[in-house]
This record gives C-alpha cells, sequence and structure tokens, in this order.
C-alpha cells in the first residue's frame, strides 16, 4: 500500500510541474492587440486600417449608388444592388434587415473600433510628437467623419468613443444627434489644428488640413439644418462661413478650369471626373476624395464601383481593354435633366447623351441625343455619366471593378456651402454669396470664372437657386440624400417627382421586356414606384437602425416608423 | 560502463524475451503427463469446429494449445493439475479441472450480446451486468454486413440514443452524430472519439477499416463520459481495433464488389413546357408573336419542331462501381499476439469525376516482457482519396453557381440535328444566360474539366507499456501521435465554370491551387490502477491516472491563373501567362490539453455498485485563470435480483438492475484563441459582397496601383472571460434480463442542462463586430432510450435474433444572456437569402427550430377589385406580400401571387411576419434488426427510421419559382393561371409573383422517412467441405443498402443536411442523391 501511494505520488508531482507551462500557447499566425502599435510602421498600417473603411462599401458604392434614389436619380433596372425588388434601397423597399443598411452601419462602426484603438495605443510606439499629433489628428478625424455619416443618415446613435474592450457590457444607448454632432464637432477642431496643409501631402487621398476644414463646414450645414438629421439652428451658418472662408482664404485650392481636349464634350468641369478615371491627383479642386486603384489582376485589388455602377452601360468582356463593362445601376431623372440652362455643358456629362454598342472588340456609340433604346422620347433611359469608363487608362478593364476614384468633397462644393451660408446667415455677405455662385456656373457654361457672362450668371440669389446649383454641380456625388433632408424639402421634392414622372407617362412603361447591352431589364415604372415609396412614410427621413445592432443592443431603440 | 548507451542494453534484452517466449511455446512439460481426449459441442450437442483448447500449467504458467478438428475432437497432453480452457469466438470461455479425468468433454454456450459482456467505461473495462452507467455495445457483426466505406454511415439506427445523419449521399460526405440530443452550439456536436486509447475529436471514419473494428461501445450518460471530462459533454464512442490473439494464426480475407445507383431523380420541365414558361414569365397575357419574348430571340415554334428534351440528370449521374478487399493475419501465443491487416476500398459516386479511395495497413504487436510487463504497438497508415466537387457549393455567394444548380437548371433541350446537338452539348453556357449573377455552366463539360483532390495520408500510431508494480497495482502508460499530412487539389482548366473565359468568374482562365495541410496530435497517458483484495462481501477499485494531449495544424496554400498550359494540370501551376496572379494563404492554429482523473468503484455483495470519479482538465484555449476546470460524477446501482425477496421471479427475471447517475462535463470546442483579439494586416480587395472587404488603401501620388498600403484592422474580437460550456446530466436507467437471456432490455431515461453555451454569437455592430464567442446561454434535453434485443429461436438448425432500439430527445433553450432574445441563424446557399434567417435559437424552443412565414396559397380574384383603370386593386383586409399595396408599378400583389399569413396584422408581409414553423430534428428515431440462421444461410434486415423532423428544401426556392432562363421542377406545370387558379403553384413571372425572399412553410417538408437500410442473406460453405479445402470458413453473402425508402419528401432523400450544422440541421440545397447499393461479396477464413 505505502509503495502504490509513494509511486502515484511520484508520478503526479512529475506530471503536476510543467502543466502551467504546458498550457500556455500564443497563436502561431496571428498578432494578437497587446503585441502591436508598437512602432511607426504599425502605427501606420493601422491608420491605413482606418482610410480603408470608406473604400469599403460606403465610397465604393453605396453613397452614390444604392443610397442614390431621389430627385437626381433612381433605378430602372430589377438587378439594382443585388437584393432583389422585394428588399431594395434603391426602391425605397426595405426594412431594418436590409444587407446595405446593415453593412453601411457595420463597417462605419469598424472604422470606429478600429480608430479608437490607434488613438488609445498610439503612445506605445515611441514616435516623435509632430508625427504622433500628425497620426492622432488623422485617426481622430476620420472617426468624426464616420460619425458624420452616421448621424446624418441613422439619426441617433451609440457614441463609442473607447475600442470594444469587454464583451460583458456591450449594449449602449443612442446618444442624441446634438452629443454626437458636438463630439464630432470638438474632435474635427482638433485635428484641424494638427494635420498638414494640401500642398505638403500633394494627395486627395489623405485628409489635410483644408479638406477637414470643408467637411467640418459641411457638418455644420448639415446642423443647421432641418431635424432629424441636423439641429435646425442657424447659427451654425456662421461657423460654415469660418471654415469655408479658411478654405478659400488657404490660397491651395480653385476650381479646375483646365481641360485635355477630349471629343465629348469638352470641358474642364467633365476634365475633374476624367482625372478620377485616369487617376490623376488634383487637390486644388477634390480637397479629399475615396481613392481606389487596381484591376482586379494579380495584387492590384482595391478596386471600387465607380465607374462600374456609374457611366454609360457597355457589355464589355471580362478584361477589356477598350470601353470596359459597365452595369449602370443608377439612371439620371428627367427633373434633373431639365434643370440645366441651355449652354450648361454639365448636363450632357452628368447624364449620358449616349451608351455604347457592339461588342468589346467593336464598340461603337450609339449616336449622340439618343441615349435610349425604343423610347427615344424617354429621358429617364438616361444614366449617370459622370464617371466614364472609357476615360479609364488602366489596362486592362476589369469586369467587376474601376480604378476611378470618388470626390468626397470639392471645391465647388465648399463655395456653394459659403454662399449658401452667407444667404441664410443674418451675418452673410448675399452678395459675395452671388459671386461664389456664378463662378461655379460659369465653369459649368465653360467660360472665364472671373469674367461675368451673361448667359452663365444668376442676378441675384435665393436659396431655390442654390438647392437647384447644388443638384447641378454636385449630383450623383452622395450629397442630395444630405442635402434634401436638410433643407427640409424631401417629401415634397419626392412629391413633386412622382408628379412629373406620371405626367412623363412613366407608370405605363412596365416590363419592357428586351435585352440591354449590360443584360439589364429596364422597368421604368421602377421610376415612380420608387417616388411613390419615397412619399408613402416619413420614416424616409432617417434609416431604420440596423437588425444587426437592434437585435444584439439591449438599450437600443428604432427610429420612427420603422 | 556505466554511460552504456541505452540500446544496447535494452534490445538485445527485447530479442531475448521474444526468443522465449517464441521457445516456451514448444516447450515440453517436465512433469508427468497424460494424454486427454474429448470433445467439445455446443448446447444443442454439435460439435463445434476450431475451438481452441489451452493447457494452462498452474505451476509454472505456461500454456499449451491445440484446436478441434470437424468432429469437435481434440487431443492434449496434460498433466492432472492443469487446466483445460475452451475458447471461440462466439462462445462463452470455459476452463475445466483436469483431476484425474482422461475425457473431458465440453458443451460450450453462445455467447450472448447482452448482460455479461464487457464494456469499456473509458480506461476500464467492465462486465456489462457490473455497468452502472448508460453505455450502449454497437454490434459490430450487424454494423459490418453494410457495405459502406466507412463504419459511421452505417451506424444510424444501430444504438439508442445515437442519432445519425449524413449530410448527402457524396462519397466521403460528413456524417453527424449526436448523442442524446445536441448540447452545445458551438460548430461541433459531435462525440469524442477514443480510438485504441487516443482521445480524438472526429473520427475520421473514412481512415478505418470498418473490419478492423472488434468492438464499439458508446458511453452516452454524463457519469460515463466525465471521466474524459472538457471533451465529454457530446458523448464517447470507444472503439477497440482487433489485435493479435493467443492462437494458431488465421487468416481472413473479405472482398465484395458493389453497384450503386441513385435512388431517385428530379423530373423536371421538357422543352415546349420550358418554353412556354418563359412566355408566361414575361407576359401576362398571351402575345401574337413569340419572337420577342424568348430570351435567347428564338419563336415558340423553333422549339415545338426542332428541338428535343435533354435533362443533364440522364449523362451526369450514372451507375457506379464500388469494391473492397481485406485481409488480415491474426495469431500468436501466449507472450506474443500479432494482427497484420490491410485494405483497399474504391468507391466511384454516382456524379461523374467523384470517388473515394482507401488504402490502409496496420499492424499490432502486443509483447509480455516477463510476468509484470506487458507492451504494445497499433500501427496503421492510410491514404485517403476523395475527389469530386461538392455540389451544392455556390459561387460568389450565389446557388446558381453549384453543380446541382447547373444540372438541373440548364435549359432542357437539345437540337434535333445531331450536329447541332453535339455543339449544344459542349457550349460552355447556355445561352440564354447572360446575367452577371448568374453561374449556371454546361455541368458536364465542367464535371469533366475539374479537378478536386483531397489526398490524405494519416499515420496513426500508439502504443502502451503495462506494468504490475505490485500485484494489485497496475500502470499503463500510452503514448500515440496520429499524424495526417493532407493535400488538397483545385484545378480548373477552360472548360470550367472557374476558368472558362465564357463564365462570369474565369476571367483569369485556366487557374489552380494546392493546400498542404499538415496536422498532428499527440497523447500521454499515464493510468494507475488499484484493485482491493476480493471478497465475496466487497470490492474495491480504485483508478488515478494523468494526460497531457497537444494539437497542431498548419495549412499552406498556393494559388495561381492566367496558367499557360492547361493540358499539365495541376503540374502546370508555376507557368502562367500573366505576372501577379500567385496568391499565398496560410492557416495555423494549436491547442494543448492537460488532465488529472480518478475513479472509485465499489460493490457491496455483487448487489450495491457505487462508482464516482473526478477529472480536472486544463485548456490553453481559455485565459490562464479560466483554463482549469473540475468534472464529478457519481453513480449508483443497484441490482434488485440479488435480493432475497426476488428470489422467486428469478426464474423468469433472471437479472435486473436499476442505475441512476448524476455529473458534470464539458465542451471547449472553439477556435484555439477566441480570448484573444487579433490583428491582421493585408491589402485585401473591396467588393460589394460586404463579408469581403478592404484591409489596405491607396496613397494617390504617383502611380497609385505602386501605393497600395496594407492597412492592419482588428479581425477577432477577443473575450477573455470566456470559460467552459458545461453539461450536467441525470440518468435513470434499467437493465434486465428475462427468461433465461432470451430477452433482455435496456430503457434510459435522462436530462442534460448545458449551461455557459459557447457560441460565436452576433454582438452589436457598434462595437466594430459582428461576432465574438461568448458563453450566451443554457440548453436543456430530454429524453429516454428503449432497447429490446431478443433471441425468438434458438435450435441447432434455426435461430432467430431480434434488435430493436427507439429514442425520444426533446431539446429546448432555456435561457440566452445579454438582450439576445433570439439569434437568428442563415444559411449560406445564396446571396438572396443571405439575411434571411431559415433557422432559430429562441428561449424556449427548440435548437434547430424552422423559421419563416406561413404560407398561404396564392392571391385570388377574391382578394382584389377591379378598378375603373383595369387593375387589380387589394382589398383593403387582405395583407400585401408587397411593401406597397397599390404601386403604380408592377410591384403591388397580382391574382395569382403568393400568399402568406400577415401574422402581426399589420397589413404587410415582412420580417416581422415570421416565426417558428417546426423542428429540424426528430422527434424519434430508431432501428429494428433481424438475423435469422438457417442452415447455412443467414439472413439479417435492418430497417432504420427517423420521424418527425422538417427539412427546409430550397431547391424548390430556386426550381419552383416560375421565373429566370433556366429549368424548373415539373410541378410549375401547375401554376396560377386565370384558367388553372389554385391554392399550390403560384402564376409565373419573374421577381413579384414569387414574393419577399423568406423561407417559409410552402417549402417546409416533413423528412420522417423509414427505410430498409441493409439487407444481407449469405451463405456459408458446410463444414465438411470446409474440411476438404483446408478452410475455416468461406462464407458468399449477397448485400443492400438504402434498399427501400418511404418518405413523403420530394427531393432526392429525405436524409438530407447540406449546410449541417446543430443550428441548421436539415436544410436541403443541391444534396448529392443517395445511392442505392447491391452488393456480392465472399469472406474466407483460413
Amino acid at each position: 500500500m505505502k509503495k502504490t501511494i509513494a509511486i502515484a505520488a511520484l508520478i503526479i508531482t512529475l506530471f503536476s510541474i510543467s502543466c502551467k507551462k504546458f498550457l500556455d500557447v500564443s497563436p502561431l499566425d496571428n498578432v494578437v492587440v497587446e503585441n502591436y502599435y508598437n512602432n511607426d510602421a504599425q502605427v501606420k498600417a493601422a491608420l491605413t486600417g482606418v482610410y480603408s473603411s470608406f473604400i469599403n462599401a460606403s465610397y465604393s458604392r453605396y453613397m452614390f449608388a444604392d443610397f442614390s434614389s431621389s430627385d437626381e436619380a433612381y433605378t430602372s433596372s430589377g438587378n439594382g444592388g443585388g437584393n432583389g425588388l422585394a428588399n431594395n434601397v434603391y426602391l425605397y423597399q426595405f426594412d431594418y434587415t436590409n444587407p446595405v443598411i446593415n453593412d453601411f452601419w457595420q463597417k462605419l462602426y469598424t472604422c470606429i473600433n478600429n480608430a479608437n484603438l490607434l488613438l488609445e495605443n498610439i503612445d506605445k510606439a515611441n514616435l516623435k510628437k509632430n508625427v504622433r499629433d500628425n497620426y492622432y489628428a488623422q485617426a481622430l478625424f476620420l472617426r468624426s467623419f464616420a460619425y458624420y455619416l452616421l448621424v446624418s443618415h441613422y439619426g441617433d446613435v451609440p457614441l463609442r468613443l473607447k475600442s470594444t474592450s469587454n464583451l460583458a457590457d456591450i449594449s449602449a444607448v443612442r446618444a442624441s444627434t446634438d452629443v454626437v454632432y458636438l463630439q464630432i464637432v470638438n474632435d474635427m477642431r482638433f485635428a484641424i489644428d494638427n494635420l498638414p496643409t494640401a500642398t505638403t501631402l500633394n494627395t486627395t487621398s489623405r485628409i489635410s488640413k483644408t479638406a477637414a476644414q470643408a467637411i467640418l463646414a459641411r457638418v455644420f450645414l448639415t446642423m443647421a439644418g432641418a431635424k432629424p438629421i441636423g439641429l435646425a439652428n442657424s447659427t451654425y451658418y456662421d461657423s460654415v462661413i469660418t471654415y469655408t472662408k479658411a478654405v478659400v482664404n488657404s490660397g491651395v485650392h480653385s476650381l479646375n478650369v483646365s481641360k485635355q481636349g477630349v471629343t465629348l464634350p469638352d470641358s474642364s468641369y467633365a476634365q475633374i471626373f476624367i482625372n478620377e478615371s485616369q487617376q490623376r491627383t488634383d487637390f486644388k479642386e477634390c480637397l479629399f476624395e475615396a481613392t481606389f486603384s487596381g484591376n482586379l489582376t494579380g495584387a492590384f485589388t482595391l478596386t471600387g464601383f465607380v465607374g462600374y455602377h456609374t457611366g454609360p452601360p457597355f457589355a464589355g468582356t471580362f478584361n477589356d481593354a477598350s470601353i470596359g463593362f459597365n452595369f449602370s445601376f443608377v439612371n439620371a431623372t428627367a427633373t434633373l435633366y431639365r434643370l440645366y440652362g441651355t449652354g450648361d455643358l454639365r448636363r450632357d456629362w452628368c447624364i449620358t447623351p449616349y451608351y455604347y454598342t457592339g461588342s468589346a472588340s467593336n464598340p461603337a456609340v450609339s449616336s449622340a441625343g439618343i441615349g435610349k433604346r425604343g423610347y427615344d422620347n424617354v429621358l429617364y433611359n438616361r444614366y449617370n455619366g459622370k464617371w466614364r469608363r472609357e476615360f479609364e487608362t488602366l489596362i486592362p478593364k476589369s469586369r467587376f471593378g474601376s480604378p476611378a476614384s470618388f470626390p468626397i468633397i470639392r471645391y465647388s462644393d465648399v463655395l456653394l456651402m459659403l454662399a449658401e451660408a452667407q444667404l441664410l446667415s443674418p451675418n452673410g455677405d448675399k452678395s459675395e454669396a452671388l459671386g461664389y455662385v456664378n463662378m461655379v456656373r460659369r465653369r459649368g457654361y465653360g467660360v472665364n470664372i472671373a469674367t461675368a457672362n451673361a448667359a452663365a450668371d444668376l442676378t441675384s440669389l435665393t436659396l431655390k437657386n442654390i438647392m437647384d446649383e447644388r443638384a447641378r454641380e454636385l449630383c450623383f456625388e452622395g450629397v442630395r440624400w444630405t442635402d434634401l433632408r436638410r433643407w427640409g424639402i424631401w417629401k415634397s421634392s419626392m412629391s413633386d417627382l412622382l408628379a412629373t414622372m406620371m405626367a412623363d407617362g412613366l407608370a405605363s412603361r412596365a416590363n419592357q421586356f428586351f435585352s440591354l447591352p449590360a443584360n439589364n431589364t429596364v422597368n421604368f415604372t421602377l421610376g415612380p414606384l420608387m417616388a411613390q415609396n419615397a412619399t408613402s412614410s416619413d420614416k424616409f427621413l432617417l434609416f431604420p437602425i440596423p437588425s444587426s445592432e437592434l437585435g444584439t443592443n439591449s438599450l437600443a431603440t428604432q427610429n420612427f416608423g420603422w | 560502463m556505466i554511460t552504456m548507451p541505452f540500446y544496447r542494453g535494452i534490445l538485445p534484452l527485447l530479442f531475448l524475451t521474444l526468443f522465449f517466449s517464441l521457445v516456451n511455446h514448444q516447450t515440453i512439460f517436465c512433469q508427468q503427463t497424460v494424454k486427454i481426449t474429448g470433445i467439445v459441442t455446443d448446447e444443442t450437442g454439435k460439435p463445434l469446429n476450431a475451438v481452441s483448447v489451452l493447457l494452462k500449467n498452474k505451476v509454472n504458467g505456461n500454456t499449451v494449445g491445440t484446436q478441434t478438428n470437424e468432429k469437435g475432437a481434440y487431443t492434449i497432453s496434460a498433466a492432472p493439475d492443469n487446466v483445460l480452457i475452451f475458447s471461440s469466438v462466439s462462445y462463452e470461455v470455459l476452463e475445466v479441472n483436469i483431476g484425474n479425468k482422461k475425457v473431458v468433454n465440453a458443451s460450450l454456450k453462445l455467447k450472448s450480446a447482452d448482460l455479461d459482456d464487457v464494456v469499456v467505461i473509458g480506461y476500464q473495462a467492465v462486465k456489462r451486468k457490473d455497468a452502472t452507467v448508460a453505455i450502449g455495445s454497437v454490434n459490430v457483426d450487424d454494423l459490418k454486413k453494410a457495405p459502406v466505406s466507412s463504419f459511421d454511415q452505417a451506424l444510424a439506427g444501430r444504438q439508442a440514443g445515437v442519432q445519425v445523419s449524413s449530410n448527402d449521399g457524396q462519397p466521403g460526405s460528413n456524417v453527424n452524430i449526436i448523442i442524446r440530443g445536441a448540447n452545445s452550439i458551438s460548430q461541433d456536436n459531435s462525440p469524442l472519439y477514443v480510438i485504441d486509447g487516443f482521445p480524438r475529436e472526429g473520427a475520421d471514419a473514412g481512415r478505418i477499416d470498418p473490419n478492423d473494428i472488434e468492438t464499439m461501445d458508446v458511453l452516452k450518460d454524463g457519469a460515463a463520459t466525465a471521466i474524459y471530462g472538457a471533451r465529454g459533454a457530446n458523448g464517447v464512442i470507444i472503439i477497440t481495433t482487433k489485435r493479435g490473439k493467443n492462437a494458431v494464426p488465421t487468416i481472413n480475407v473479405t472482398s465484395w464488389v458493389a453497384q450503386q445507383s441513385n435512388i431517385k431523380r428530379m423530373r423536371m420541365l421538357n422543352n415546349i413546357d420550358w418554353a412556354k414558361l418563359q412566355i408566361d414569365n414575361t407576359l401576362s397575357t398571351p402575345p401574337t408573336d413569340y419572337n420577342n419574348y424568348l430570351i435567347d430571340g428564338r419563336p415558340f415554334k423553333f422549339y415545338t419542331d426542332s428541338t428535343k428534351t435533354f435533362d443533364f440528370q440522364d449523362v451526369i449521374f450514372k451507375k457506379a462501381f464500388m469494391h473492397n478487399y481485406s485481409i488480415s493475419i491474426n495469431g500468436g501465443n501466449a507472450t506474443t499476439q500479432y494482427a497484420i491487416s490491410g485494405n483497399y476500398l474504391s468507391q466511384e459516386g454516382t456524379i461523374i469525376n467523384s470517388g473515394f479511395t482507401r488504402y490502409s495497413g496496420r499492424l499490432v504487436l502486443d509483447q509480455k516482457i516477463g510476468d509484470k510487463i506487458k507492451i504494445g504497438i497499433n500501427a496503421t497508415y492510410s491514404y485517403n482519396k476523395t475527389s469530386g466537387i461538392s455540389p451544392s457549393l455556390g459561387i460568389n455567394g450565389s446557388s446558381s453557381g453549384s453543380l446541382m444548380s447547373s444540372i438541373l437548371g440548364f435549359r432542357p433541350f437539345v437540337f434535333n440535328s445531331d450536329s447541332a446537338n453535339n455543339a449544344f452539348l459542349e457550349q460552355p453556357i447556355d445561352a440564354g444566360n447572360t446575367s452577371s449573377t448568374n453561374y449556371t455552366f454546361n455541368p458536364l463539360l465542367n464535371q469533366r474539366n475539374l479537378v478536386r483532390e483531397n489526398k490524405a495520408g494519416n499515420l496513426f500510431v500508439n502504443g502502451y507499456l503495462e506494468y504490475n508494480l505490485t500485484k494489485r497495482l497496475r500502470l499503463r502508460i500510452t503514448g500515440g501521435i496520429d499524424y495526417t499530412n493532407a493535400q488538397n487539389i483545385i484545378f480548373n482548366n477552360e472548360n470550367t465554370v472557374y476558368g472558362s473565359p465564357f463564365s462570369v468568374i474565369g476571367a483569369n482562365g485556366p487557374n489552380g491551387s494546392v493546400q498542404h495541410v499538415v496536422t498532428s496530435q499527440w497523447t500521454n497517458e499515464n493510468v494507475l490502477t488499484y484493485s482491493l483484495a476480493a471478497s465475496k462481501k466487497h470490492q474495491l477499485t480504485f483508478l488515478g491516472g494523468l494526460s497531457l494531449q497537444g494539437y497542431k495544424t498548419s495549412a499552406f496554400t498556393v494559388s495561381n491563373s492566367g496558367l499557360a498550359f492547361p493540358n499539365l494540370g495541376i503540374y502546370g501551376i508555376a507557368q502562367s501567362n500573366a505576372a501577379g496572379l500567385v496568391s499565398v494563404g496560410e492557416n495555423s492554429t494549436l491547442w494543448t490539453l492537460a488532465s488529472y482523473f480518478g475513479r472509485v468503484q465499489y460493490t457491496f455483495l455483487s448487489k450495491y455498485y457505487i462508482s464516482a470519479s473526478v477529472r480536472n482538465d486544463g485548456s490553453s484555449k481559455f485565459v490562464s485563470d479560466k483554463q482549469w476546470s473540475f468534472f464529478p460524477a457519481l453513480s449508483l446501482k443497484w441490482k434488485v435480483t440479488e435480493e432475497p425477496f426476488f428470489k422467486k421471479y428469478k426464474g423468469t427475471i433472471n437479472d435486473l438492475g436499476i442505475r441512476f447517475s448524476a455529473a458534470k462535463s464539458g465542451n471547449n470546442r472553439i477556435n484555439a484563441f477566441s480570448y484573444l483579439s487579433q490583428i491582421a494586416s493585408s491589402i485585401g480587395s473591396v467588393s460589394n459582397n460586404s463579408s469581403l472587404g478592404a484591409f489596405g488603401y491607396t496613397f494617390n501620388v504617383g502611380n497609385p496601383q505602386a501605393n497600395q498600403f496594407p492597412g492592419a484592422i482588428v479581425t477577432v474580437m477577443g473575450n477573455k472571460d470566456l470559460k467552459w460550456e458545461t453539461t450536467t446530466t441525470y440518468n435513470l436507467g434499467l437493465d434486465a434480463s428475462l427468461l433465461k437471456g432470451k430477452i433482455s432490455i435496456v430503457i434510459d431515461a435522462y436530462i442534460k442542462n448545458t449551461n455557459d453555451l459557447l457560441y460565436n454569437s452576433p454582438i452589436p455592430t457598434s462595437t466594430g463586430f459582428q461576432r465574438a464567442f461568448k458563453n450566451i446561454g443554457s440548453i436543456q434535453n430530454k429524453g429516454l432510450e428503449f432497447t429490446v434485443n431478443t433471441t425468438n429461436i434458438k435450435k441447432k438448425n434455426v435461430t432467430w435474433t431480434t434488435s430493436f432500439n427507439i429514442s425520444f430527445n426533446r431539446g429546448k433553450v432555456l435561457s440566452l444572456t445579454e438582450g439576445l432574445d433570439v439569434v437568428p441563424v442563415t444559411v449560406g446557399w445564396d446571396n438572396s437569402y443571405g439575411s434571411s434567417p431559415a433557422y432559430l435559437l429562441k428561449v424556449g424552443k427548440p435548437l434547430g427550430s424552422l423559421f419563416g412565414l406561413v404560407w398561404d396559397g396564392n392571391y385570388q380574384f377574391s382578394d382584389f377589385i377591379l378598378n375603373s383603370s383595369g387593375k387589380y386593386i387589394l382589398r383593403d383586409n387582405v395583407p400585401s406580400n408587397q411593401s406597397s399595396r397599390t404601386a403604380t408599378a408592377g410591384a403591388a400583389p397580382q391574382p395569382g401571387d403568393i400568399k402568406f399569413v400577415d401574422i402581426n396584422k399589420d397589413g404587410v408581409i415582412n420580417a416581422s411576419d415570421q416565426t417558428v414553423l417546426g423542428n429540424g430534428f426528430p422527434l424519434h428515431t430508431g432501428g429494428f434488426t433481424n438475423n435469422i440462421r438457417y442452415k447455412n444461410f443467414d439472413l439479417s434486415i435492418f430497417f432504420q427510421w427517423s420521424y418527425g423532423q422538417q427539412v427546409h428544401n430550397a431547391n424548390r426556392l430556386r426550381y419552383e419559382i416560375n421565373g429566370g432562363p433556366g429549368n424548373q421542377f415539373e410541378s410549375v406545370l401547375n401554376r396560377w393561371t386565370p384558367t388553372n387558379q389554385n391554392n399550390e403553384m403560384f402564376r409565373a413571372g419573374t421577381g413579384g409573383p414569387q414574393g419577399p425572399t423568406f423561407y417559409s412553410t410552402r417549402t417546409l417538408e416533413d423528412a420522417s422517412y423509414i427505410r430498409l437500410k441493409t439487407a444481407q442473406l449469405a451463405y456459408n460453405l458446410p463444414q465438411a467441405i470446409m474440411k476438404k479445402w483446408k478452410m475455416k470458413q468461406l462464407r458468399f453473402y449477397i448485400s443492400g443498402q438504402n434498399l427501400i425508402t418511404l418518405s413523403k419528401y420530394s427531393g432526392f432523400d429525405p436524409e438530407v443536411s447540406t449546410y449541417y450544422s446543430v443550428l441548421s440541421p436539415s436544410f436541403d440545397w443541391g444534396a448529392y442523391p443517395r445511392a442505392r447499393v447491391y452488393t456480392f461479396g465472399i469472406n474466407l477464413t483460413f
């Protein structure tokens, strides 16, 4: 018996010694968060990861495609967005389970969490103070920008200013819009003080001091606007003036007036977007953009859907060296078309006056002015034409994405924001406002922006003028959604659109089944359907809080009407 | 000399030992011996051939042996104090003291498969009648009658409480085994397998030749599994393979050939009906000119005049061949025993270019060294090759990319002229299909050309050393390695959907990838057993042990596209026409597990039994202060028949025991480092498919392509609070043996509560993550199991035995934590259903609860008002299946559209109208076996059933939608039209008529079935002939598998689960059809 116990004891002892260490193993192929952010390269990569959020989903597709349906755009394709007709944001026929509504939210919060981690851990790396402050400011700005996109689309949202570290306590209440805006404004102000100038950066892809000022102005403009996305407080127009003026007075930015001499139509306005398609950086006009690149061959994978969901449709092949395959889900409305005056060169650039026929080996441009198949008198069969793949220079052109970049904020937007604030603020200089609007208009008409021009110039300025000018200048650039709502005219605009569409006889253009170049089936009745759905409820002033949040966050509430 | 190398000392010793042990066999006893003769018979008096007769010398412990001849006679020299031991495979061992006898006749009792058997309870074996816990022993002989490639495929219905279902009929397809209801919602609910003492979390049954299996015991209740602690909660299957025997060498050869053919094929539309459907899809009123209305621009007349029906099922499905050869040699003497076996199995699939092949070899050696030491080794090498693509596998989340979708969904016609016809069969894509999201591709071309090969070599070696330290104390040290080296090859040439320039995803041309996976697992266990001196009154044994286990796997993948020489196959992977297409992948992980365990068993008067065990497990999968957990168990048994008051009944009820047990066991099957937040750094890619994404970004200065920078983002949200999932089980059981063992009955009832469920749980996306591993709630399973084995006839020429079992299990979710009312479960078969839950985890409902809308037939004219402009407008009291009721455009419901029940009465059918529709798990399952022997014939018939489970038949969501260019099931002929108003099949048309993309009761089907699973008729050649041929046994048989299936299910087969997880147990999309198998086999022993 003694022997038994002795042997057993011996074995147990021998074994126990190594046990603790035996269980102490580390992952083979992943870095643990605690062991990261240790040097410049790691912080830089983390910052790049924060930037990547904006080419993921939001500015690669949603901002200019899924969320574009309004008085400027709709989809005539049942395939639009690929979610089927039943659950489709394009058609305002969706609910809180919609994958786009979920994904947009989730990607922005992924950005916020990654930014929070960077902000919390940056001091682990031994960086020079100015380098550290620059990284810090960029991350802080991008987090604020993500919050701006959230608050302006979803209203009250959870305000998470610390990274998620503990799963035990992860439910969060939705902070009210004024609290979120206050945080955004403070953080952006802090960032602006620490960001380098656009001239130093010499790129449109990184946030500069003036770009941050311009976006902060956009935030203030939204705050000044109507509820629920704004705070309905007109005192913020003065802040808009302050920050837009700062951009204007920096002397770094200007309207692009150069052009390359392309055949159709030759304008410096078009050149802005040709630059985007040709991957040229132009920080004077484009203060900040979502930069895409590559053509999905080999390692070059950071393509977007700019120039792929937009532009004249074409059934190219898979890796096409000519025009490039283009799905074109986004149609322009006749309402937008009719906004342009005679001589305004922007119209036929923004709205395609042609499409492509033929095959990849032998593409042909349809005769100019047609832009429609079967129904020559239907303006609704024209597409968003700002980014046109024929101008892309990266060959081959992938069937599944395009390297064209997307401008998040342009100098003409800064001028129009400044004009709008000057018009609406009691302290604004109204005559200066008219000057800024006319500068933008003159460029659109292809005349000298510094010289008065009877055809292009307005003689007086109303808010309606600015509303329309913004549509003409900034259509399809992802700002209409916010603009209509902050002006408080969302529902009335959509009612007007419905009436126009009905008057244009669109409702009888149902189920026109014939094959298009991109194999989409055109159904023009999707236009009135969209408009009718959009006016059916006030709930569309905000997106619903998505199901992925609502089902798991016990403190979350749903927006009205959803 | 002290430093003499180890091997120099040990090796000669080993050889010497081996030598003496062999010599011993021949030793002539010095003691005075006499010649003993005798006849050995069975209980009916029939002489028994080949019975082993061993002589045990009480003085020196040596043994010597002989065998009976065909007359049952034997002769042996023995001393009076020797003992004769008679043994034969299916008979009980008999020991006889010789004394002064010269003639020793023996009558051997048939072994009955019941209470006298030995069962393995984990680290120990006990007699079944002494077992205090619920253990099932699978009748391995019956199991082997099924012509299958691996044992798990034949396990369904064999054992009460063990629910077995296979994903589908693909060779090498997964078999899902759940013991006593799913008690975990983490990825894996399969039991722990202990194969020759080596615990493994998967059976990898395909590696094991079923012929090598000696016994298979299923530990069901918690007290039985608790000795495996942390990993025992899902139940334990203990498999012991055959070892050598102290007998003359026996050679066994088993060979069978089989033909497999699909049980069923689907009925699709013919050419004319398909063309009609195309027209109906596009127009609500018949056209005058059909030309414009068919997608390919051909007039309807073309189809009636110039085409004939073609169904790809005719050329893709085939009769397939399967054959198996096993050979084994068994033998040894008292000190050295060996077993050698080899197996080759080759199975073609019933879909062309798919199959399974296995080569395996095994060597088992047991050696006694002196009186105290015994060592042994068991080494198996197997090489398996599985080929063929899963027919349900989609592309980019689209179901149209799957092989089955192309087989059934391709346009169903060929041209009348043969040349055009051949051209059609060679054309890669359907001319009418040019959508960018439809991946339909000529399945014949595709299937002939693609290569999917999974080749795995596995070395499984374990050894033991048993050392009797004292008379009562025994140490057993075991160690083993399990090493798998696998190569997964994917190759797609220009004639496959993945590499064709005509295909949506083949842009980069011929491509391939090779994945190399090395998985190694090792274990070391050290067990001490101590048995107290046995007395009539008390029996006491102790067991204590220590166990260490480690696991590591690493996978490296290289892939390339644009291959320059596709005719070289995968060997051309290095030569590409384009630069930068090579990509490299990697995925590796490891874990370790350390444990202490112990057990005490005490028996008083062979009447009262008590057994208690503990195990303390430490797992590297948790943060250090959560690593260890304690798993106790207690079980009691009362043998009623041993009580004096029971004596008068003992003639009828020979044995009656009542058992009770309570225990805790665990589950840690989560990813190894779920407790750590992890960062990944790469460029990634942008896609509108949100599951992919960019990590990197381009800083646009100079050439943007050259300025793509990798980004680092957090990809895994670690949870430091993770802890073990624990299951507490209570079991009440009864074992009875009646009428001298003619009837044996086992009844068990149990309750299992699982707490701290581990789950990769959805978390608020505002955290920046979609999911994280959490302990989220608790589940309860309750169940009842009955097993009855009877010997109906037992005569010289006829025996008939019956075995019946049935199990009931009810599971439900007791609680979910953290504001989680429900956990929706989606199935990734198709993007359009990507956000529609097919299943739901909901408090108070069972696991695998099916979810969706309640189907209400079709909208009829009476649901509408015809307005002045001739439009049908939905009546106010009728719910709309679209968000709009009166849309200006076509998106409002029209007569003939699908209709659902408006559960929340808000007038519109949407996500809020979904409800729990049914249960994906069966209400009861069971099996019924009859074995009948008449003279030299024996017949075995095995029925198996599963009742009450429902299946989401997603095939009908694709082939019964009356829309799209592809072919449809024949059932759409009954579609609603103004002249065929019905409530079964909605009208034709794309989009609208089929309603929102939620699952519904329309495509939910009762998949209850009973099938004649296995039948075997065999003939054993008479012993007289055997003797002449110098053989022991020659057996011919024919058998069949899946012979008859009775079920209402409309798909290929009701036993289906193509997206199996415990949360989504019954989903059918693109299942590989199940085959019926006919076999002819020979079994030869000599």
